[in-house]
């Protein structure tokens, strides 16, 4: 089934059950459905998330090697030019653990490939220095510095949450998505509960959760008492079923791998891997990486040793070799992934050869359906924000936008019900092209006029077929300025007037359930 | 639309949106902190005992029913200058290593040995101490504070703070338990294993580190929003210059592991923090006891007069959310407020504040009853305690459970509430309650029958059963189940029980043992 098709359903069952809605609160068992039913998806596309916890120094993996600020700022922490990792000509310096002695030459190899992109500049307005808040920022989807938005779910979270639209009266038979760590993070967790599950290794994972069923059946009864009770009741069912999926697909997969994984991260991916191969139908995985919090001593005169350089490589070396042993598999179409991290360090180093929290900062998207290449503007140390931390470029929702449209197929509607807003994706990941040829529908030849222009502006396109169209305008953050118009069109040449009030740079986009056309155009008012 | 609209706009709008789970149900708590004035009943003597101490056990049981919730919580309070227990004489409490950044690898690997070896020790020191706390109980207050201010062992990839320092702090906090809240926020500050872990350690007047001012304000007293970055930037000076001496060969000015100061690495200058000056001092007036009195305590006055709602109402959520539910709603940001009032009122002295709460009919409400998830040491400890056991793995279990005691996951401490409960701690928990099951012997299960009111009369014991191990009364369906298991196995009638159990029977420590078994898989058993 389609996905749009699929979407449709939906809307009608839920309309159903609203009519009826003593069958779906009398009932006392749950039921475990197939992931695919469950999340409406026609596709077997995995996302892989790294958070580097205690935020990363940007400016120390991907190295501004041209640019003499840099090392002013940095006399003791700078990479030097001949030790840094150039890539060809360009002025793309990686730190060489990110590259030497790694699996297949590292980063260097996938930027090569074209399957590594480095988004320079992701960060948020109003950049927060507090771990805490700041890792719940990224974590949330949601960009409040006001203490009393109290930040208690992930953005990812939310989402399987909004798929789940029956829980916990159905939950999916596989978990949707697993952490190889001790805790769940906050990444995955909902106001229905966790949305996904965390061990480190699958055997005991399986003995722990064996019999766990409890005899008692879920409360009826509507106090503070029963939901507490049904929480404790459904995590214990839950326990036991996904115990089981996890070890026969980590069994049946771990034989199937193609690499040897390295120590440290990359035995987490080692067992991603397997649970893969192994037909897990899990759709997210996520890893955290801690200790980038910098303070003293981040790295040692050889600039190849210490706390830093170690943690690079662990990045580096998990990538390459999941990525690797991927496309040795045969699935490497199908997995795409990023690093989060809750800010970048301060570019100018403290007095403990470390650095102090910063802002906006790089990352790493990847995989075969990444657009490989530079986003954004090489980093300007000449013009820091008040707190001497870089600014921003992207809003790091635009990433995420691409990871739940772009990638899995996440409607604009349900984006907006993630994050509270629209964003218009970064670009930054390729849509995979399944065995249904998407029509192309909206021609090439688009014109914007007149550009620049005094307040109003012309849009004319061409559709192949009737379509569904949303036609927005963003800002240069990519948050949603303007709707123009939404719903279906008929095929032809169309022509469309508009207008915005605030000068500046915008995009508009013209996008369909398959589609999406950017353009960028100035007003000047 | 503005931002600040959208987020409004976003925040109000969650309320219909298709997320929220509509089985949650709200809070609507009527009860205020009016006194609890009639005498406790068995039910509300052990629900102050899950939620004050680690023993709900039918001894302690004994000795607070019947009894005023103004007595029984005089005798679970204490009145806060007991003496500390002591540690025993080990060389892990007082023997200070060497550092072991400034060792090559070899050398500093093993130092690092040397440091987790006294760490468990100490950890394992307060496990015991909790494995024995009877009245006043003191370590669950002791553990509170510890969730307030972190310290992590693990503190960064590069050091690990030395248990002497680690001890001092635990003693520091038992001591202040039931005190003065500005009397803790400065002996923290100059907590030696604190020091260390915040970096204020290093911090300088030409390199002050802004790590320990941060969570000073937004993680230890007041909370994000009610201070400025310069605010962190000026109290950041106020507080250099403070030392302690971790390290073999080095004992400072005034011996190993006691903290002092360092009047060359102290910022002189003045600094303006809220809106008030602390004025820049003379060289020959950088000692310690001026700026300890002239800049540190007048940093703290500050914080805890301009602020002093926020403070409370942050400290008193916390109390809240740690002893009562970690989820409130509603009416019980009201008891929070009205705490928070007493807390001030009071002078920052929490004993008030305790007293007050665990003697209000909000305390006692039925809608409190059962409503909070057992932390792992709960879970760990009670259970040894109502069964009448000691059990070996009790440190690990709790480890296990993602307790790591002073060691949480980030400064912001343990999430708590419903992160306790995963699909991977809620397997560990049963297994852990099987263990301890399981390594118990017949003559065991006879005795911890014998405990129990009433034993001989099948009814009675299992009802009394029921009530020691979950918080509320359970369906009339389970009872018979659990009954019907109990006898199935004792392989008896309910006539023949009391004298199977009183000949000790075997077969009775069977009944017995099966019970329990199915007890401790039972949702409400993670209740508290």
């Amino acid at each position: 089934m389609k996905r749009r098709t699929f979407v449709k359903n939906t809307a009608a069952v839920t309309a159903a059950s609203l009519i009826a809605p003593n069958i779906l609160t009398s009932k006392t068992l749950f039921e475990f459905k197939p992931v695919e039913n469950i999340l409406g998806l026609d596709d077997d596309n995995i996302v892989v998330i790294i958070e580097l916890f205690g935020g990363n120094d940007g400016l120390n993996s991907v190295i501004p090697a041209y640019d003499d600020t840099y090392y002013n700022l940095r006399p003791n922490l700078g990479i030097p030019s001949n030790i840094a990792k150039r890539f060809e000509t360009t002025d793309i310096y990686f730190h060489p653990m990110l590259v030497q002695g790694i699996h297949n030459n590292g980063f260097m190899r996938l930027m090569a490939d074209g399957r590594l992109a480095i988004v320079q500049g992701i960060g948020y307005e109003n950049p927060n220095l507090s771990h805490f808040r700041s890792e719940d920022i990224i974590l949330s989807g949601i960009n409040s510095s006001d203490p009393k938005v109290k930040l208690l779910e992930g953005w990812l979270g939310r989402y399987i949450a909004m798929k789940l639209t029956n829980f916990p009266f159905e939950i999916p038979e596989h978990p949707i998505a697993v952490q190889i760590d001790g805790t769940l993070s906050m990444l995955l967790k909902s106001n229905k509960g966790d949305m996904g599950i965390a061990f480190t290794d699958p055997q005991k994972f399986y003995e722990l959760g064996a019999g766990l069923t409890p005899e008692e059946d879920l409360n009826q009864g509507n106090t503070v008492f029963d939901s507490e009770f049904n929480f404790v009741n459904i995590i214990a069912r839950q326990s036991e079923k996904y115990s089981a999926e996890v070890l026969k697909a980590y069994n049946q997969g771990k034989s199937k791998l193609k690499v040897q994984y390295s120590g440290g991260l990359a035995k987490k991916f080692e067992m991603i891997s397997s649970l893969i191969a192994g037909g897990l139908k899990t759709k997210f995985f996520f890893v955290k990486l801690s200790n980038f919090d910098s303070h003293a001593q981040q790295q040692n005169a050889d600039y190849l040793s210490g706390q830093h350089p170690t943690l690079l490589w662990n990045i580096a070396s998990a990538v390459s070799e999941f990525l690797d042993d991927a496309v040795q598999q045969g699935w490497a179409d199908r997995v795409v992934g990023m690093t989060i991290s809750e800010f970048g360090r301060r570019p100018a180093e403290n007095g403990s050869r470390g650095t102090d929290h910063g802002a906006a900062s790089v990352q790493f998207v990847f995989g075969n359906h990444a657009k490989g290449g530079y986003f954004g503007n090489k980093p300007n140390l000449s013009d820091l924000d008040e707190a001497g931390n870089q600014k921003m470029q992207y809003d790091y929702r635009r990433v995420y936008t691409d990871f739940l449209q772009t990638w899995l197929g996440a409607s604009s509607e349900e984006v907006k019900n993630v994050f509270g807003i629209e964003f218009l994706p970064l670009g930054v990941l390729k849509k995979r092209e399944l065995s249904v040829q998407n029509p192309i529908n909206v021609n090439e030849d688009i014109f914007v006029y007149p550009n620049p222009s005094f307040g109003e502006v012309t849009l004319s396109f061409e559709l192949k077929t009737i379509s569904e169209v949303d036609i927005s305008v963003f800002n240069l953050l990519g948050r949603l300025e303007k709707k123009i118009s939404k719903g279906w069109m008929d095929a032809g040449y169309h022509k469309i007037k508009f207008s915005v009030e605030k000068s500046g740079h915008y995009f508009i986009s013209i996008s369909t359930a398959d589609q999406r056309i950017t353009r960028e155009f100035t007003i000047l008012n | 639309m503005k931002r600040r609209d959208f987020l409004d706009s976003f925040v109000i709008e969650q309320k219909d949106n298709v997320l929220i789970d509509k089985t949650i149900p709200s809070r609507d708590i009527q009860a205020g902190l009016e006194k609890f004035t009639s005498p406790l009943s068995s039910k509300e003597a052990y629900h102050l005992l899950r939620r004050t101490t680690f023993n709900p056990s039918p001894e302690a049981v004994q000795a607070i029913e019947g009894k005023t919730a103004d007595e029984a919580v005089a005798l679970i309070l204490g009145n806060g200058n007991e003496t500390l227990p002591k540690p025993p004489q080990e060389k892990w409490t007082n023997t200070p290593e060497e550092n072991p950044l400034e060792q090559i690898p070899e050398i500093k690997s093993q130092i690092e040995g040397v440091l987790w070896t006294n760490y468990y020790n100490f950890v394992n020191w307060w496990v015991y101490l909790m494995q024995r706390d009877s009245f006043p109980a003191i370590e669950k207050f002791t553990l509170f504070l510890t969730t307030v201010w972190t310290i992590e062992f693990t503190y960064d990839t590069l050091a690990l703070i030395p248990s002497p320092l680690l001890l001092k702090n635990n003693q520091t906090l038992r001591r202040l338990r039931l005190g003065n809240y500005k009397a803790i926020a400065e002996e923290m500050t100059l907590d030696g294993a604190m020091l260390l872990y915040q970096s204020l350690y290093y911090s300088s007047g030409t390199n002050p580190n802004e790590n320990y001012m941060r969570e000073l304000m937004e993680l230890f007293t007041m909370g994000i929003g009610n201070y400025t970055e310069g605010d962190i930037k000026q109290g950041s000076k106020v507080l250099t210059g403070w030392r302690t001496a971790p390290y073999f060969g080095q004992p400072g000015f005034k011996g190993y592991f006691n903290t002092y100061f360092s009047p060359a690495d102290h910022d002189i200058g003045a600094k303006t923090f809220m809106g008030e000056t602390i004025p820049a001092r003379d060289p020959t007036s950088n000692t310690e006891d001026q700026v300890l009195n002239e800049e540190l305590r007048v940093l703290l006055n500050i914080m805890f007069a301009q602020r002093a709602m926020p403070i409370a109402r942050f400290v008193c959520d916390k109390i809240y959310r740690y002893f009562v539910y970690s989820n409130p709603a509603g009416n019980d940001n009201g008891v929070i407020e009205e705490l928070a009032k007493i807390f001030v009122a009071n002078d920052f002295n929490l004993k008030p504040v305790y007293e007050a709460l665990f003697t209000s009919r909000h305390f006692y409400d039925e809608g409190n009853i059962g409503v909070q998830i057992k932390t792992p040491p709960e879970f760990i400890i009670n259970l040894q305690r109502q069964l009448g056991i000691s059990w070996q793995n009790s440190l690990m279990a709790i480890h296990n459970l993602e307790q790591e005691l002073y060691d949480p996951p980030n400064v912001g401490s343990w999430k708590g509430y419903r992160s306790w409960i995963s699909t991977k701690t809620l397997p560990l928990r049963y297994d852990f309650a099987k263990s301890m099951i399981n390594s118990m012997t017949n003559k065991q299960f006879l005795s911890f029958g014998k405990r129990i009111n009433d034993y001989q009369t099948l009814e009675k014991f299992i009802k009394n059963l029921e009530e020691l191990f979950f918080p509320k009364q359970i369906p009339e369906s389970r009872h018979l189940k659990y009954k019907e298991k109990l006898l199935q196995h004792a392989e008896t009638t309910e006539e023949n029980w009391g004298n199977l159990i009183e000949t000790e029977n075997d077969k009775a420590a069977n009944g017995i043992k099966q019970l329990l078994l199915s007890f401790v898989k039972a949702p409400d058993f993670q209740l508290s």
